[in-house]
């Protein structure tokens, strides 16, 4: 299958499709593979082109349109191709998002908007492989960071922070920190908890955190008000912006999320932290060392037991 | 829900749906036992393919902490595979020559004290049971797969296998290729302008790849101890997601994984680690990672 070039495949109509799938289902699995297989071919070759090589000295300007989480799993695929060099990233605002009709996303319509933009740009400005971050206002860019979208890579699976390695040939080690961020020593005994309106694992219940004392919430206020009603002593936490938001991940005694932006700062921070897996969608892959992932309730309450009483998830 | 509705369901929302699919395979089904506090050796079944018993062994030391492991390993499990695919064990997942091939293996780490067939012992962990939930095989991790069941987490940057490098691989590239699992559009032939290229793998895997490479050489392997060491003693290997590159990242060697866009199951880490699904990035890599590991010896 791999010489494209030689490859024919004919398009089957609706009729044609649905008779195949009735008087020979083998054949109708084995369609729908050659099709898709079709299709990605076609994405292949139509990819955005992104440079290989950033040849020269000078500062390079990146461009990332958003999601939010998204530019933070960018970043090891930033600090990768900077490579010591002075970095740009550029923020575009506003970009058209196309979520799924089922999909409620806090962004709405859009990949990222100014507010966003406003409350990445403390946190971003304040890594020490990036020299400036500010919103796209034109100019030449040397490397977009978002140019694993189009079809060419299947975006609900593999690893969002690999998806830029996979374009430019490039790799970081993961499992080490790429985000700092000053702990808030205030929290050291706390819980602290994000839950997305997106990628809830079916099965798994909050409840049971009712047992441990100090749990504080960060989000939006929404799933806020959705968590509290399990937890009805959850505190929530509103902050400024992303880097108190990270301070405050930072500082946490551990953290708890699912596959959204908080957890994104905690997996780039490598702090102790859980991540709620959606099998279904599984494209945040926990790296390194504190980290655990869960999609079923009896680990779940197992990891959160033994990482509040020792730290660790305790065998013996 | 009858046949229309479920239709109707998974148009309209198909995460949901997928979420209703799983809840319902899950309803009644019990979660083993997570709490390994009193063993003091834990013994563990696996029932392969040879790659998944590999890319458990990071839960069976996680598991362990320490304590002796003893895996005992189950032949003759009929293999599902999905249409299209080709694997050399045919209709099953683990057979007594690819057992008997992965015990050396097993055994070179010292927390492993036996490695045998499976015939009725006492297990503290079934790893087999990673099969019987409704995980989504084509993607996430799979090393990660048992961490989700048993509740466990391991360090997946750092080896968990430990074998001694044949030196007299240290100037060629190793290229592991199977019939499955091929990223669209990819080609090898480039790699004959590199001075020595040496297969691993199955002999009519070979001479599939001697069509692109015609100077490759074979090496044939007695066991998979020998096919580590040789991996290990490269100056760079490259396979896709087969058996081979399951040891070469259990190693932590210097690597290349070629992706498969719809099963990207497999994902390389720590820092010597690097896929690739597009030609272009691929010879970069390889150019890259050829010249930086002469650098380093």
């Amino acid at each position: 299958m791999n010489n494209f070039d030689e490859h024919s495949f004919r398009k089957l109509s609706s009729w044609q499709k649905a008779w195949l799938k009735v008087s020979d289902p083998e054949g109708y699995k084995l369609y729908k593979h050659n099709r898709q297989l079709q299709q990605l071919w076609q994405h292949i070759q139509n990819r955005p082109r992104v440079p290989l090589q950033l040849p020269g000295a000078g500062p390079i300007h990146f461009r990332h349109g958003g999601n939010a989480g998204d530019v933070i799993y960018a970043l090891p695929a930033l600090r990768a191709l900077a490579d010591g060099r002075p970095a740009t990233l550029w923020l575009e605002v506003d970009r058209p998002a196309d979520y799924h009709f089922s999909v409620k996303h806090v962004m709405g319509n859009v990949m990222m908007n100014q507010k966003m933009v406003e409350m990445l740009q403390p946190l971003l400005a304040a890594q020490s492989y990036i020299t400036e971050c500010a919103p796209y206002a034109g100019g030449k860019v040397d490397a977009e960071l978002d140019a694993f979208r189009g079809g060419h890579i299947f975006l609900d699976r593999h690893h969002i922070a690999r998806w830029n390695f996979l374009l430019y040939g490039i790799n970081t080690d993961l499992g080490k920190p790429w985000l700092e961020a000053e702990a808030d020593a205030a929290l050291a005994n706390t819980i602290v908890l994000a839950r997305s309106g997106r990628y809830h694992m079916p099965g798994i219940r909050y409840d049971f955190l009712n047992d441990y004392g100090d749990i504080l919430f960060v989000g939006v206020h929404e799933e806020y008000e959705a968590m509290k009603r399990v937890l009805p002593r959850l505190q929530f936490r509103p902050v400024a912006d992303f880097l108190e938001l990270a301070q405050v991940i930072a500082g946490s005694r551990f953290f708890i999320g699912n596959q959204s932006f908080p957890f994104s700062i905690a997996e780039g921070l490598k702090v102790k932290r859980l991540l709620e897996v959606d099998i279904n969608v599984p494209n945040v892959i926990v790296e390194g060392a504190n980290g655990y992932d869960f999609c079923f309730q009896e680990p779940f309450e197992r990891l959160v037991h033994d990482l509040y009483n020792y730290g660790e998830r305790k065998l013996r | 829900m009858n046949f229309l509705q479920r239709k109707l369901f998974k148009k309209r929302d198909p995460v949901g749906y997928q979420h209703w699919k799983f809840e319902r395979r899950m309803a009644g089904f019990p979660h083993p036992a997570i709490d390994f506090s009193k063993q003091t050796e834990l013994h563990f079944k696996h029932s392969g393919n040879a790659g998944d018993i590999i890319y458990a062994v990071p839960t069976m030391l996680a598991i362990a902490e320490g304590r002796p492991i003893h895996l005992h390993l189950m032949t003759g499990r009929p293999m599902v595979m999905e249409k299209g695919m080709y694997h050399p064990l045919g209709t099953v997942t683990l057979n007594e020559k690819v057992a008997a091939a992965l015990q050396p293996l097993i055994l070179s780490n010292e927390q492993f004290k036996t490695c045998d067939l499976y015939n009725g012992q006492h297990v503290d962990a079934d790893l087999d049971l990673f099969r019987d939930y409704p995980l989504l095989y084509d993607r996430g991790d799979i090393a990660r797969y048992y961490f989700l069941i048993w509740g466990v987490g391991y360090d997946l940057s750092q080896p968990w296998l430990n074998v001694a490098p044949d030196a007299s691989f240290s100037d060629a590239i190793v290229v592991a290729r199977s019939h499955r699992y091929r990223a669209p559009g990819i080609s090898y032939a480039f790699l004959s302008q590199y001075e020595r290229v040496v297969f691993v793998g199955l002999p009519n895997e070979y001479e599939d790849f001697k069509i692109a490479v015609p100077a490759a050489e074979y090496k044939p392997v007695a066991d998979f101890r020998e096919l580590a060491s040789v991996i290990s003693g490269s100056r760079l290997f490259i396979g896709n997601q087969s058996f081979p590159f399951a040891i070469a990242e259990a190693l932590k060697v210097r690597r290349l994984l070629e992706l498969y866009y719809r099963v990207p199951n497999v994902v390389p880490e720590g820092p010597r680690a690097f896929d690739f699904c597009f030609q272009a990035p691929f010879e970069k890599l390889v150019r890259t990672q050829y010249d930086a590991a002469a650098q380093v010896s």
